[in-house]
């Protein structure tokens, strides 16, 4: 026994509640006296409070910076920082500084700005030609941050086969010592035959992971060798490593394989490199050394000459196709010690070499690789990359052909999974196209994509590597490239999922003023959307934000007052949410999107609409499942659909009943849709707590808010005696079923106690406490929560608190509550 | 008491041309004092020539070795007898760079059969019971640009043979084949051209490819150069080809109708401007080599003429 039973109480505002036994008395408020005086003292100020004031605008950037830099190692600050902040630093203050943090990440820290800088200076100092121009700026996503995603995308199970050489007997023949010049160069380049020809020593297959290690020991034992001053045994390395390139087998995992074996390559490139720059500095025989500023091409002695010809012809020599393109390329760099010119011949030579490679995917995995070391050695250069992408789109037909066809049957590999293995590649090949090109190269490219070869591969990567400002100006057009484009097995949501990556970085277009085609064909734009992806719930659910988005843009514009025309438009994105939201399945995100879109119908006058979207959620809430399961794991749906129902409380409010619809029409759908929930419903009670104090709302003269423009309960029945007294009667029956539970509750104390506690707290917010018998009810209830002992002892405490307050500050609070408060 | 006796030219790349000073020093090497019976250089060049035992037989090969054709001689002394300090003496030395009389200057070439081959050699007399100390040093000869007999001497026929060459190799074009197996071959046509085949020896063979079809699959589209020597004209010759270098330029089943650079670097020391003498010859050719799939292959010779210049 502990549901506390009191007299039945007479409500003030009945008229007919006879069957009622307790009543909700509901206090009137003035939300603008509470407002002012819950209200903080506050005075103007001309500059942001949080600012620390010591600090001068640059060094706020620069502290700014460290933080970037340090978010990581636990805040520890230098003592200069510390001196030149003061203790508290607000994040948003660099904000305020007019620089986005973004930015500022892009800004580093002054000791890896020095590293950074020292490293440029050596470079640009040793680099031949003009120095300025030798740069990329930091719009060029370099190499080295795409490296990781391509590893992690391409992998196989499969086995892989590693062509390991025994590269013993180099070493003998260098240990005997050839005599002559001319010996020594047979000698060499006779090794370098055996290694070519003859001398395989294993097969291996081997897992990815093995073969992983496998070429880390490669670039491992090169630069030993090299150390050891072994150089035609790095370069047998080097070419070891590049023929690995040439086998396309295990198709799936040559996009990482080219990130592994080009690593290698770019060390060789390196070694050799430096080799020369040593050579061309310190060895010049008589002369004081020459500091590497000064290298271009008639300051390099004759013998560093001499060792970089070597090269060239070392290299030249290479029987195999692949492994000479990678390797020559690799040294790209050193033909600026012979001809300060010549880059551009190699690199336009090199780009027609890669024409010999049948094999599709080997030739632009070897075409990627020259943009790369191109853009690092001679940025200004582009003719070659453009010849690069002109051989692509030309060759790009081998990929029908029968050597792919015939291969891809062999691995199981299907024709959207080969394509996708050109992605990286072709990315790069374009993003150095792209960088620092003009808009009319740009189009140029994109018209020569479309006019050539118009496949959806080409198209993403074009996506991909242009600036997502240019995509998303004409995004439009891109999304007519996709439809018109032929797939070729490249699945086409990659390229709507890449032109959606374009538009998160950048704005399509902002809408011109006027409502005119700009906002309709964006509707029009989601509704072939929502016929190409009706499959896909995601897809959907963004659709009806965006077309929600839309309206209030739209609402913008007008700035709330609707024409006929812009109305007319609402109302069909109105229309095109309420067609769209019943083909998802999941409730929750059904629920979700019908109280969005009532809000936005309601905000664009749309009563009618917001009254079909409300109503819809309201029917919808029986079917709310009690759990689902998030993760595997089943979970109670019961805070999630509590804070739905406080929410749709909350909208409630602002909705005004609809004409020929008795007063409250929408909440007592909300009660009775409540009512419907199976009664081991936990849920329910705490929902009608909600419905309560929208039922308090709803009863006050003026209303806590509304929509703009929108005339609410309030004002529609002008605080009607008789509306009044509907809405108490709604409440009185809503204390009543909550009582029950109450009662109900009773074989568990701690869910009782609970229940009580909610009660009065809402009962202390809305009820009026000098109304004596609901005053009762309110100190029964509190006395019930603190006698099941598990009631929340703070809140009980703030909750006396608080009415003891009010009472003192001279609201009527009956004395026989505050005697049970205290 | 080791002496080192080393020779060192002034140029790094040893390259030298008929009329310049081959000039650098002669370094003695010695920790303690050195008596020598005098330090004589001598500057040596001379044609080789080796009949192959392929073409006259392994006895005749033996014993026809061709004596060698000296058509340089100079010997200078550095140092009368006496003796060296301890430690380093370098010794100063040049010599004009100038054939005997009636012998031409060749360029350097080291060939199977055909040598031809420039040294400086230092050599330190010693007291009794002490080895004489010896040392040898290669240098390269190569053609002035007005001496390159066969460029000069062929110059209108230079520039007719300067002309692109085109080329077309079809199943029709091939020879050595037989009506039937003619038939039997599986359809191609690869079209293209040599830019020239007088080519200097210091640029590349350069040109291009169109694989314009191919009803079978190819596998290797390689070049393959071909190093020609003919010795002992007089008396009845001996020919020799040897493969010098190969090179793929196509490799898998390469695109149609997409333009393939052909692009051969000629190697040092294994090919020299064209020579032809009375007493040997050595050529050039590029074979392009057409392999199929099925390893069935087709090559189409080109004689090419290297030039120094």
């Amino acid at each position: 026994m502990s549901a506390p039973r009191t007299t039945p109480t007479s409500n003030k505002h009945r008229e007919n509640g006879g069957d009622i036994a307790y009543s909700w008395s509901i206090r009137e408020r003035d939300y603008e006296a509470e407002k002012a005086n819950h209200a903080l003292p506050s005075e103007e100020v001309f500059d942001y409070p949080l600012k620390p004031i010591c600090v001068s605008h640059g060094k706020i950037k620069s502290s700014g910076s460290e933080r970037a830099s340090t978010t990581s190692s636990s805040g520890a600050s230098t003592p200069k920082r510390a001196a030149a902040t003061s203790a508290f630093l607000d994040p948003l203050t660099s904000v305020l500084e007019g620089m986005d943090p973004l930015s500022q990440m892009a800004e580093l820290d002054p000791l890896s700005q020095m590293a950074i800088e020292a490293a440029a200076g050596r470079k640009s100092s040793t680099s031949l030609g003009s120095k300025k121009a030798n740069t990329l700026d930091d719009s060029f996503e370099p190499w080295k941050s795409k490296k990781g995603a391509i590893l992690a995308k391409y992998t196989t199970s499969e086995k892989l086969t590693f062509t390991s050489f025994d590269l013993s007997p180099a070493e003998k023949a260098i240990l005997k010592g050839p005599t002559s010049v001319t010996e020594k160069v047979k000698n060499r380049l006779e090794q370098l035959d055996d290694f070519e020809e003859g001398s395989v020593k294993e097969q291996l297959q081997l897992s990815q992971q093995e073969y992983v290690h496998r070429i880390d020991e490669l670039n491992q034992s090169l630069l030993a060798a090299w150390e050891q001053d072994q150089k035609v045994k790095s370069l047998k390395i080097a070419i070891q490593c590049a023929k690995l390139l040439a086998d396309a087998s295990v198709i799936q995992f040559y996009p990482s394989k080219f990130v592994l074996v080009t690593d290698v390559l770019d060390t060789f490139g390196r070694l050799v490199y430096e080799r020369i720059v040593d050579k061309a500095c310190h060895v010049a025989p008589g002369a004081a050394t020459r500091p590497p500023a000064e290298l271009s091409p008639e300051h390099v002695p004759e013998s560093a000459k001499e060792t970089c010809r070597n090269w060239f012809f070392k290299i030249a020599s290479i029987r195999e196709l692949t492994p000479r393109l990678y390797v020559e390329t690799a040294i790209l760099r050193c033909h600026g010690f012979l001809r300060a010119d010549a880059h551009s011949d190699a690199l336009a030579r090199l780009a027609a070499t890669a024409r010999g490679v049948g094999d599709p995917l080997v030739a632009l995995y070897a075409r990627a690789y020259l943009c790369r070391v191109g853009m690092r050695v001679a940025p200004t250069q582009r003719a070659y990359v453009a010849a690069c992408l002109r051989d692509i789109l030309d060759t790009y037909r081998q990929v029908g052909g029968d050597a792919v066809q015939n291969a891809l049957a062999l691995q199981k590999v299907d024709m959207a999974a080969y394509l996708q293995l050109f992605s990286p590649g072709l990315d790069w090949v374009l993003q150095c196209i792209a960088h620092g090109a003009s808009e009319g190269t740009l189009e140029e490219v994109l018209a020569q994509a479309r006019a050539r070869c118009n496949t959806a591969l080409l198209l993403n990567s074009v996506m991909t590597a242009f600036r997502p400002a240019y995509v998303a100006a004409r995004a439009r057009h891109f999304i007519e490239h996709i439809c018109d484009c032929e797939d070729s097995g490249f699945p086409k949501h990659l390229l709507f999922r890449t032109l959606g990556l374009c538009l998160v970085v950048a704005d399509p277009p902002e809408a011109q003023v006027s409502v005119g085609a700009d906002f309709e064909r964006q509707l029009s734009f989601c509704v072939e959307a929502r016929a190409a992806f009706s499959n896909l719930e995601p897809v959907l659910v963004h659709l009806v934000h965006t077309v929600n988005l839309l309206a209030i843009d739209t609402r913008r514009v007008v700035k709330g007052h609707h024409t006929r025309k812009t109305a007319a438009f609402v109302h069909a994105c109105a229309a095109y949410s309420f067609i769209t939201i019943p083909s998802i399945t999941n409730v929750f995100l059904r629920l979700n999107l019908y109280l969005v879109s009532g809000q936005v119908a309601l905000l664009n006058h749309c009563l009618s609409q917001a009254d079909s979207f409300l109503k819809a959620a309201i029917s919808l809430l029986p079917d709310a499942p009690c759990s689902i399961e998030i993760d595997g794991k089943l979970r109670s749906t019961e805070p999630l659909l509590l804070e739905y129902v406080g929410n749709l409380c909350s909208t409630l409010l602002a909705a005004p009943d609809p004409p020929a619809q008795p007063p409250l029409y929408l909440a007592r759908g909300l009660l009775n849709a409540l009512a419907t929930r199976g009664a081991g419903d936990t849920a329910r009670a705490d929902a009608y707590t909600h419905a309560l104090a929208l039922l308090s709302a709803a009863a006050q003269p003026a209303f806590a808010y509304c929509a703009d423009g929108v005339v609410a309960n309030d004002r529609l029945y002008g605080n009607d005696p008789k509306y009044v007294g509907e809405v108490a009667r709604l409440a009185g029956t809503v204390l009543n079923e909550l009582m029950q539970h109450v009662h109900d509750a009773a074989p568990s104390p701690d869910r009782q106690g609970a229940l009580a506690l909610h009660l009065v707290e809402v009962g202390v917010t809305h009820g009026d406490l000098g109304d004596p018998r609901f005053a009762a009810l309110l100190g029964n209830l509190w006395t019930l929560a603190a006698k099941q002992g598990h009631a929340d002892r703070m809140l009980m405490e703030r909750t006396a608190q608080h009415v003891k307050a009010r009472a003192a500050r001279g609201a009527p609070v009956a004395a026989e509550l505050l005697r049970k408060l205290a | 008491m080791a002496a080192v006796l080393d020779i060192r030219l002034k140029k790094v790349n040893k390259v030298y041309r008929q009329g310049d000073m081959v000039s650098g020093v002669v370094v003695i090497q010695s920790r303690g004092e050195l008596s020598h019976q005098g330090v004589v250089l001598t500057m040596e060049g001379s044609t080789n020539l080796q009949l192959s035992a392929k073409s006259v037989g392994v006895f005749e090969a033996f014993y026809n070795s061709l004596k060698p054709i000296q058509i340089l001689h100079c010997t200078l002394e550095l140092a009368k007898p006496g003796k060296f300090p301890s430690g380093d003496t370098e010794i100063p030395f040049e010599f004009p760079l100038r054939p005997k009389t009636n012998k031409t200057l060749y360029e350097t070439y080291h060939g199977v059969f055909v040598n031809i081959q420039y040294v400086l050699r230092c050599e330190m007399k010693r007291p009794l019971l002490a080895k004489d100390l010896l040392k040898t040093c290669e240098f390269i000869v190569e053609y002035r640009d007005d001496d390159d007999s066969t460029a000069a001497a062929a110059a209108a026929q230079q520039q007719q043979q300067g002309a692109p060459l085109s080329f077309t190799i079809t199943p029709e074009s091939l020879r050595n084949v037989g009506e039937r197996e003619r038939a039997a071959i599986p359809g191609f046509a690869v079209r293209g051209r040599l830019d020239s085949t007088t080519c200097r020896v210091t640029r590349p063979l350069t040109g291009e490819l169109v694989v314009e079809r191919s009803e079978a699959p190819i596998k290797s589209i390689e070049l393959q150069l071909v190093r020609v020597e003919t010795c002992g004209c007089a008396e009845g010759y001996a020919k020799d080809a040897t493969e010098i270098q190969n090179i793929q330029i196509g490799e898998g089943d390469v695109c149609r109708g997409v333009a393939v650079p052909i692009h051969m670097v000629f190697p040092r020391l294994f090919t020299c401007p064209t020579l032809s003498t009375n007493n040997f010859k050595v050529e050039f050719e590029v074979n392009l080599v057409i392999i199929f799939q099925d390893d069935r292959l087709v090559t189409e010779n080109f004689p090419v003429k290297l030039t120094r210049f």
